[in-house]
């Protein structure tokens, strides 16, 4: 019955997506054409350097990397994250929210991850084109398992990429603007996540640094589960510290939401 | 206009200065970016780290200068202005219509980002071991100007198309998409990529020619094309613009 609400506004976010879905597509569609680029790189990289393997990596690894890092992309890296929640805190729509019988956190979250599914609809038929057109250059899944820890792992991401924007957004209770931290989450995820380039590529220091950061199940992770280059103490290794960051941020967000409610003057209605 | 703006952007200090230095930060990632593919590979197809550092340099110096100048005006600010109906009132301003719309919110909010860009100014002038003529910068400042001019045509071509559609912000994004492929020596690319890179959607012309230029590696008729395709891009988006102007009909009441 709680579920239903949710599933509604879901459906209703999805509508509203369709009204306005030429700008998502181009909006993914800019995201293949990096990632496309990003492919020419390594391809040329490979060519004229001929080396073999690079950190590990053979071409087509490294060109399966980085095609599904770019499907990966389209569900979870876009703009204007966390906009929403910004806007209904300092523009006091949250306000009419509060007078429902909804969880207004359950109902962004539905919300993101509408539109998170949408883009990742867009997403998945343009990069099937890609995929057909490089078929043959791409490495498949090592295993089943391996197919079902990548869809498993990008949930689990996300959950944690909804979560970090929540935190950085709902700061709106205490400033006028929260731009500033989600432009420097979103610029840190860019490199962190190893979309770009896988963080083996990094020197030891840094890979030990942004090992410790959640970013890496934005991209590096699953994608590396997908290669079967992880073993089976690193998966349980990863799911724990996948687990323990969503925990870290649940706890984080109940904190500030609770705080932030007790500050919260409805301005803006 | 460029004082309010700024105003505005500090009026929220916290998140201005948490925004500084994500810019800040963002222009470091990108020669971090290099560095880590110059751990595997001794050359980036034919350019060495210095060369690639040139590059880089170049490509964040256009990038701060279309950013805190016309890009989100005419991608982002322009169209809700349009959708709002408020651009009605700027017709009746004593200001040219397309330079108000270009230059209405100055984002000094990006000007942080240069104390990186000028830092990788001094490396490359001091520490890169390149020798650069007076001729040679002079004309890749003029190249650097026409990348711009190129860019701001197109910019202009696609603040005209919102006159016929609603919230094309989608299309800022996908240039935004577009303009990062300028980060990378387009012209070391082979095959349709080098095409469609050099031609077709000519990003060469935002940092790789510019580069070229100072490198000494410039083709004559690439320098042609680039000054033909700027120019033509330009002044098709003035008359565009005008087309467009023509046939507006008015968002407010």
């Amino acid at each position: 019955m709680q579920l239903r609400k949710y599933v509604s506004i879901f459906k209703l976010t999805w509508q509203q997506y369709l009204a306005y879905r030429l700008n998502l597509f181009l909006e993914v569609f800019g995201g293949i054409f990096q990632t496309l680029i990003t492919v020419a790189v390594w391809t040329l990289l490979f060519r004229f350097g001929s080396a073999q393997v690079i950190a590990g990596f053979s071409q087509p690894e490294m060109i399966t990397y980085v095609l599904g890092g770019g499907v990966i992309s389209s569900f979870l890296l876009l703009h204007r994250q966390g906009d929403d929640i910004s806007d209904d805190i300092n523009k006091g729509g949250l306000s009419a929210w509060l007078a429902k019988p909804v969880s207004p956190n359950l109902m962004w979250l539905a919300k993101d991850m509408c539109r998170k599914y949408f883009t990742f609809f867009i997403g998945l038929f343009a990069y099937a084109v890609i995929f057909w057109f490089f078929a043959g250059r791409l490495v498949p899944p090592v295993s089943v398992f391996a197919a079902f820890l990548l869809l498993f792992f990008t949930l689990l991401a996300a959950l944690i990429h909804f979560g970090l924007f929540y935190i950085f957004s709902i700061m709106a209770f205490w400033f006028d603007q929260t731009w500033g931290p989600r432009t420097l989450l979103r610029v840190i995820m860019e490199l962190a996540s190893g979309i770009l380039l896988p963080l083996s590529l990094f020197p030891a220091g840094w890979l030990q640094f942004l090992n410790l950061l959640p970013f890496k199940f934005f991209a590096y992770v699953p994608m590396q589960l997908y290669l079967g280059n992880f073993s089976a103490t690193e998966i349980a290794i990863e799911f724990l510290t996948a687990v323990a960051w969503l925990l870290i941020i649940f706890s984080v967000s109940v904190v500030l939401w609770r705080r932030g409610m007790k500050v919260y003057s409805a301005s803006g209605i | 206009m460029a004082k309010v703006s700024l105003m505005v952007n500090i009026s929220s200090r916290g998140t201005f200065f948490i925004g500084v230095f994500a810019k800040m930060l963002r222009a470091i990632l990108v020669v971090v970016f290099f560095q880590a593919i110059f751990f595997h590979v001794k050359s980036f197809a034919g350019w060495d780290f210095n060369e690639i550092l040139l590059l880089t340099t170049i490509y964040l110096t256009f990038e701060v200068i279309v950013i805190i100048t016309f890009h989100r005006n005419l991608a982002y600010w322009f169209p809700d202005l349009l959708l709002r109906g408020e651009f009605d009132l700027t017709l009746i301003r004593p200001i040219s219509p397309l330079f108000f719309v270009s230059f209405r919110i100055i984002d000094w909010f990006d000007v942080t980002s240069l104390p990186p860009v000028i830092f990788l100014w001094w490396y490359v002038f001091t520490q890169g071991g390149f020798v650069f003529t007076a001729f040679d910068f002079t004309l890749f400042l003029l190249f650097l100007f026409l990348g711009v001019m190129f860019y701001f045509g197109l910019m202009i071509f696609l603040a005209g198309v919102a006159f016929w559609t609603v919230n094309p912000q989608g299309v800022g994004r996908l240039m935004e998409r577009v303009f990062m492929a300028a980060k990378y020596p387009v012209s070391a690319f082979t095959g349709h990529v080098r095409t469609v890179l050099l031609f077709i959607l000519p990003v060469s012309l935002f940092a790789t020619l510019p580069a070229e230029i100072l490198l000494h590696r410039s083709d004559p008729w690439y320098l042609i094309f680039a000054f033909v395709i700027a120019c033509a891009v330009f002044f098709g988006s003035l008359l565009f613009w005008k087309f467009a102007i023509k046939h507006y009909s008015s968002a407010s009441n």
